[in-house]
């Protein structure tokens, strides 16, 4: 285990501050919920910050990455949810504090597998290549074709999410 | 809509969101855990330390001191004379494994010769193949229609998606080696109690001779006769994350993974009960022999905890099997023979890299005592999704998807053999094992 000195910190320091707003918005991306994706992102920031004198002269975005994502993977196998005599079968309920065009979006992402669902956030928001993206969630390349493919499908079957293009004047009625 | 477009939506869902200080004491926290590290490691060194002088005392009284004196006989203690240089002193610490939450019970500590050698995915490439007429990819080119060519039984169904973008199709395969597309109108997405979605095809779906295909659905359950290719729906109250089929196919249970209540399905008069399941359930599965073994709790350091209904989950007090190995999170698999249970075991959190490869991996435990009779580990890059068992093709060969693979897996020998792999990522996969055994040397 590496020592780590001031200069580390300040370092570590610089580097969280500046890729905290994209990780987070990622992981909410990812999660559907702010809390939870600070939850995520605090834990790989941690972790980050353990490795640092190994990863600051690599690419610890990468690494923070490759956390949050898999450890959203443990979260969403090791949820508990709360027993109840008998859940009604019921949407979530939708939360006022989220805008309109972030509740067709994050409705939308619900729609797809927990892989689909990380395929498309790592590819179109945080721009990553097919090799990278493969690299941070542990699959083959082709998994992440297949996936995108098949999220992207899964997307354009959403009618509300085309409405939501069409209103921004985004969308040329291509499916 | 295409690449830009996705994109732009992406971008604009989070742009107001506007994360907190988490930064802040980072470094700090960072610093303290790394002298809480080291000084586990510290004392890890140090019992490793007396085991080691405890094991050299030992061995010198059995062996003889320095001096070459021989041992004398073993005594008991009656014969033996006490030391008289003051009290005895107590048994020297061990190891607590909640002081380091992935570390194995030494109550449950598993036999390290049942562990074989683990699995990773280039090893697939130099396991041998089975000998079967089994189509070793999948390829769904050229399916005829179930309803105009049904099949004698299914061997496996998997469900792809395909060019057109709002479809997922299903498709089995009979036991001639060709493929039919199952025709079922209307079929909705399905989620389960946190909203994921899940694939429509669940890794149970099949009954175990290949016969007959359940699809979850919100509040009911479609059931098709592979054998003529006719749906029944069966209304079934809830949002049917799984189906599982009883071992004579008359019956299915249906519920979501973490949930109490489960809902059994009689397909002879389409009656609806609910079982008498309690707590957390994390998995269900149906027994040869007609039992019901749930998968009721997992601790990270205080082992698996299954219950054992043998009336089929209904009125008799289940059995508790207490696994006592070191857990991990747990993914929907739990497959059981009359004698044996396999399991996923898996583990995320805060361990490293190193200590998830050493404990990944599929678990088969004795269903009587809980003791384990062989661990698969993996990689966690080869288990992270989709790795599972899914199903047993006899009482001691269980099918695993094991990443891209499917094999079999003779646990007391340890022999594997590749059966197929999933190239083409269908999204959905489920095997009738005893329609696969039939076919397979």
């Amino acid at each position: 285990m590496a020592a780590m000195s001031e200069d580390d910190k300040a370092t570590f320091t610089i580097w969280a501050q500046s890729r905290l707003g994209r990780l987070v918005r990622s992981a909410t991306l990812l999660t559907g919920d702010q809390q939870l994706a600070e939850d995520l992102v605090q834990e790989a920031l941690l972790k980050v910050a353990m490795r640092w004198p190994r990863l600051r002269d690599g690419n610890p975005e990468a690494y923070a990455l490759t956390v949050v994502f898999r450890d959203n993977v443990s979260w969403w196998r090791r949820r508990r949810p709360v027993i109840v005599e008998d859940v009604p079968d019921v949407p979530t309920p939708i939360r006022p504090d989220l805008t309109e065009h972030r509740l067709v979006v994050l409705a939308a992402l619900d729609c797809l597998t927990v892989k689909q669902r990380a395929v498309l956030i790592l590819r179109f928001y945080d721009d990553l290549s097919e090799r990278r993206t493969a690299e941070i969630l542990g699959v083959g390349v082709g998994t992440v074709k297949s996936q995108t493919a098949a999220g992207l499908a899964r997307l354009r079957a959403v009618p509300e999410l085309l409405a939501t293009l069409d209103n921004e004047g985004g969308h040329d009625g291509r499916r | 809509m295409d690449e830009g477009d996705v994109r732009r939506l992406l971008e604009v869902a989070v742009e107001d969101t506007r994360p907190r200080g988490l930064a802040d004491g980072m470094w700090e926290r960072a610093l303290h855990a790394q002298k809480r590290q080291r000084l586990r490691a510290g004392l890890s060194a140090v019992c490793v330390g007396a085991l080691v002088v405890t094991a050299v005392a030992t061995t010198g009284s059995l062996n003889g001191d320095r001096a070459g004196r021989p041992a004398g006989p073993i005594t008991s203690s009656s014969d033996t004379t006490q030391p008289t240089r003051g009290p005895q002193r107590p048994p020297t610490t061990t190891f607590a494994p909640s002081d380091y939450p992935f570390a194995e019970s030494p109550a449950g500590l598993v036999d390290a010769s049942v562990v074989q050698d683990l699995w990773t995915a280039s090893r697939a490439e130099s396991t041998p193949w089975v000998h079967s007429p089994i189509p070793r990819s999948i390829s769904v080119g050229g399916a005829t229609d179930l309803s105009t060519d049904p099949v004698e039984h299914a061997l496996m169904a998997v469900q792809v998606s395909l060019d057109r973008p709002d479809t997922d199709d299903i498709f089995v395969l009979g036991d001639d080696m060709r493929w039919r597309r199952v025709e079922v109108p209307g079929l909705e997405p399905v989620a389960d109690q946190a909203t994921h979605s899940l694939e429509l095809l669940r890794p149970t779906s099949l009954t175990r001779d290949g016969t007959m295909l359940a699809l979850p659905q919100p509040g009911e359950i479609v059931v098709v006769d592979l054998l003529t290719g006719q749906v029944e729906r069966y209304e079934v109250p809830g949002l049917n994350g799984s189906v599982i089929w009883s071992a004579d196919g008359t019956q299915i249970l249906t519920g979501n993974q973490g949930r109490a209540g489960g809902r059994l399905l009689s397909l002879d008069d389409g009656s609806v009960q609910r079982t008498q399941q309690s707590g957390m359930v994390f998995d269900t599965t149906f027994a040869p022999d007609g039992a019901l073994i749930e998968l009721h709790n997992v601790e990270t350091t205080k082992g698996y905890h299954f219950e054992i209904r043998t009336d089929g989950g209904l009125e008799v007090p289940p059995v508790r099997l207490t696994v006592d190995v070191s857990a991990g999170v747990y993914q929907q698999s739990v497959h059981a023979t009359d004698n044996a249970i396999a399991f996923v075991r898996a583990v995320y959190g805060w361990s490293s890299p190193r200590e998830r490869d050493e404990r990944h991996g599929v678990v088969v435990v004795d269903r009587l005592t809980g003791k384990v009779l062989a661990q698969l580990p993996m990689l966690s890059d080869v288990f992270l999704y989709e790795s599972s068992p899914m199903g047993w093709l006899d009482d001691e060969t269980l099918l695993l998807r094991l990443g891209s693979d499917v094999v079999s897996w003779h646990y007391p020998s340890g022999d594997l053999r590749r059966i197929l792999t999933t190239e083409g990522e269908p999204v959905g996969l489920a095997f009738a094992p005893a329609a696969v055994a039939a076919v397979i040397d």
